[in-house]
């Protein structure tokens, strides 16, 4: 006796979503188009699960990529001013 | 789904599992998909975006767990700013001009440059918390839907104020719950849109409209903010023309009256833009 599989619906895709899953499906090196789907149902589930909007991800990241240098900036920023301040202590001691 | 040359149905893939089939729905939801198609479709709207900013789609979820270890970083420096600012405020007057290294150094203005950082690094988290909570949006169908129920209560009130205003001003509460109560139809129904729309965004964000408008986008904002006035005032006007006459509170009335010329000075040129 063979497996029993329940089979949850069909998704009609067109041409152009099966040529973009390809180019996906390469990129993150899968090897199936229904893998592919997996995978980015399962991207989803994540994205959704530590609170962010999947729709906004994208977004989301290259706004924190631009802050990104503003920040290491600031992280050099206070360690010479640390420094600054240690320099003004030992002189007033 | 239209069929021509562009988007034939000649591709179908089947889902088995019910957590995936649970997944698409969710999605389905979220996006305001009508089909499975449509909700792959934002998938892959998602996973080209990040591609083409060089993201590996897979590694998404820990580069924002890793940008958010880097905001609470930013928290960490501006408390540390803080401490020092302290420490250089307390030093005396006296000995706030030093010499180091054969340069005068004044500690006062030290300590403002160092309190004007802080005040920008406070800045920036808050920009970051905003960033996090672009993902409000407000589809363009519920735009429009939200628009023409401005209008149409817009409306209504302008209507009922102009045929009460005199008599309630004196006193004379009938003809404004008369009026209220022959538009009832229609408030029962602005009521359904409006509550369709807020539940759906409260359903979306699990958390109440008033906690959502400060979290979007200005663009998005104007939408929920009109959104909540609206639904704040058919609360209340439903409210009012469900209860039995003999319950009908004054303080109820006076309260209705009140929001509703507050809701007409504000909306009044989308009552006045229907009539032309």
């Amino acid at each position: 006796m063979g497996r029993i599989r329940k089979k949850t619906g069909g998704v009609s895709l067109s041409i152009d979503d099966l040529r973009q899953l390809r180019q996906i499906r390469d990129e993150l090196g899968l090897v199936s188009i229904a893998d592919t789907v997996r995978t980015l149902i399962h991207l989803y589930v994540e994205l959704h699960n530590i609170g962010i909007d999947p729709l906004a991800a994208p977004e989301l990241l290259k706004n924190y990529r631009s802050i990104t240098k503003k920040i290491d900036e600031l992280i050099k920023l206070v360690k010479s001013m640390k420094e600054t301040e240690a320099v003004i202590q030992s002189a007033q001691e | 789904m239209r069929r021509n040359k562009e988007t034939r149905k000649d591709f179908i893939i089947h889902l088995y599992g019910d957590n995936v089939r649970k997944w698409v729905a969710n999605l389905m939801n979220h996006t305001g998909a009508i089909s499975y198609a449509q909700a792959i479709r934002a998938l892959l709207y998602v996973a080209n975006r990040l591609i083409e900013l060089d993201v590996n789609p897979l590694s998404a979820p820990d580069l924002i767990k890793e940008y958010r270890r880097m905001q609470s970083k930013v928290d960490g420096i501006a408390k540390e700013l803080t401490k020092v600012i302290e420490v250089l405020n307390s030093i005396p007057k006296n000995q706030q001009v030093i010499n180091i290294n054969g340069e005068t150094v004044n500690i006062g203005t030290l300590a403002d440059k160092i309190e004007n950082i802080t005040n920008m690094i406070k800045q920036l988290n808050e920009t970051l918390t905003v960033k996090q909570n672009i993902s409000i949006s407000v589809y363009s169908h519920e735009r429009n839907e939200i628009k023409s129920t401005v209008i149409v209560l817009a409306n209504i009130v302008n209507a009922i104020l102009s045929n009460t205003v005199f008599e309630v001003e004196r006193g004379r509460w009938t003809n404004f719950d008369n009026e209220l109560v022959m538009r009832r139809d229609a408030i029962e129904k602005i009521h359904k849109n409006v509550q369709k729309i807020v539940s759906r965004l409260e359903k979306q964000h699990n958390t109440s409209l008033e906690e959502l408008i400060p979290k979007a986008t200005p663009a998005n904002r104007i939408w929920l903010e009109m959104l909540d006035d609206a639904s704040d005032l058919v609360n209340l006007m439903l409210e009012y023309v469900t209860v039995p006459p003999q319950l009908r509170d004054q303080d109820l009335r006076k309260a209705l009256y009140e929001k509703m010329k507050q809701y007409l000075n504000k909306y009044r040129a989308y009552a006045l833009s229907e009539r032309k």
